[in-house]
């Protein structure tokens, strides 16, 4: 749309600013401008009297429009306490992008198949554990991982003030690893490679060298 | 924390709270601006049921972009540039158009003289004035709207409508003007 500008129509400049002079928007130099303008201006003050009738026109014709409906209120109050009952109550910042992108991971979470999804796993865990009933009894014997090469068992009891890392590091110095336990006396099991007893005793040697770390070490009978 | 608790408080702390994901405060900016969003998306889209559903998605964005809010403008020149936005697209969406003010039309000259409200009682006048607003282009309500309902600044006007400054102050000239032919048109209209 193409209108006039302002300037072209036979109107004063400060008769342009008068609908915003009657809102009381115009900053307080323009105010003060259009206020001179006015005590030796006519045409102007009557232009203002007419856009105050006007004003107090609108307002009424404004005040009496209708309304929308009760029921739109409702639906975007409810969505809002989805939100919020989705999202938790902590402040949302940043740009509306990212807020959007927030919304999309989230509905990865909360997709409108979930429930379907939810039921499909019940069936499949029931079914699962139906034919699992079907099956031969297992063998109650309890084994343990080998490591490949022959090994030795060590029983080890390890100092209750010993950190996890400390006993890292000592199982590792040792090429060991830990295959049972606590037993009710706190021990572990601990396998090593096996070489011959000389080796072997080094390594017992070796962690009774760590008091710090280990209480007891003995070697486990075949 | 109800609505009622943010009676006092102004549009930006209204809106710092909702951006805070306050519903309560949320509840009470929407009570302040629901009817104004919808009676001024009235004016843009001509159909109550698609306003209603412009209003929900603008109040809606309202909530998810309150942190996004940069002070810059009144709460209200944001919300209504939102609404406004919202409304647009809705008029793409159903293949409507919002209507140019036709340029001739808009060339009345003022006449101080006369004042066609002087010879019909105030109830009338209101009604003349509702009809003579409805045969304006939605260009001209919008205008007469946001300067003397809404009461903003044209430096806002001009920023919400993505115009000059002058161009609003012509425009609201220029609708002032096509209002009271109008009404004297009406006016004279009720006499015969």
């Amino acid at each position: 749309m193409v209108e006039p500008d302002i300037h072209d129509h036979p109107i004063h400049a400060e008769g342009a600013l008068l609908p915003w002079y009657l809102n009381g928007t115009l900053r307080e130099e323009e105010r003060r401008h259009v206020d001179q303008h006015l005590s030796s201006c006519a045409a102007c003050r009557a232009e203002l009297d007419e856009l105050a009738q006007l004003n107090v026109q609108l307002h009424e014709v404004y005040a009496a429009q209708s309304e929308p409906s009760s029921q739109i209120q409702r639906a975007v109050l409810a969505q809002v306490q989805r939100e919020v009952s989705e999202k938790g109550a902590k402040p949302v910042t940043g740009s509306a992008w990212l807020n959007g992108l927030d919304d999309w991971f989230r509905s990865l979470f909360i997709p409108r198949w979930a429930p379907a999804l939810a039921v499909t796993l019940l069936v499949a865990q029931l079914g699962l554990l139906l034919w699992s009933l079907t099956l031969p009894a297992l063998s109650d014997q309890v084994t343990t991982r080998g490591i490949g090469a022959p090994t030795v068992r060590l029983r080890v009891v390890f100092q209750e003030t010993a950190s996890e890392r400390q006993i890292r590091v000592l199982v590792q110095g040792v090429h060991g690893r830990i295959v049972d336990g606590p037993a009710l006396d706190g021990a572990y099991i601990m396998e090593v490679p096996a070489g011959d007893r000389i080796a072997t005793q080094k390594k017992v040697d070796a962690l009774r060298s760590q008091p710090e770390t280990v209480r007891t070490v003995e070697p486990m009978t075949p | 924390m109800d609505a009622t608790h943010w009676h006092d408080v102004s549009d930006p702390d209204l809106l710092a709270a909702v951006a805070g994901r306050d519903a309560a405060a949320f509840e009470r900016l929407y009570q302040l601006y629901e009817k104004r969003v919808y009676q001024y998306v009235c004016t843009l889209v001509y159909d109550p049921t698609l306003a209603e559903e412009v209003v929900g998605d603008a109040m809606m964005a309202v909530w998810r972009g309150a942190g996004s809010f940069s002070r810059s403008s009144r709460v209200s020149t944001w919300i209504f540039g939102i609404a406004r936005h919202k409304a647009l697209d809705a008029l793409r969406r159903t293949g409507r158009h919002y209507h140019d003010v036709a340029l001739d039309e808009a060339l009345e000259l003022p006449n101080a003289q006369e004042s066609p409200a002087e010879s019909v009682n105030r109830k009338q006048v209101t009604s003349l004035t509702q009809l003579a607003l409805q045969t304006l282009s939605q260009e001209h309500q919008e205008v007469l709207r946001l300067v003397f309902y809404e009461e903003l600044p044209y430096e806002e006007i001009a920023e919400l409508l993505s115009i000059p400054t002058n161009t609003v102050k012509t425009r609201v000239y220029y609708a002032k003007q096509r209002l009271k032919h109008q009404l004297r048109q009406l006016a004279q209209d009720e006499r015969v």
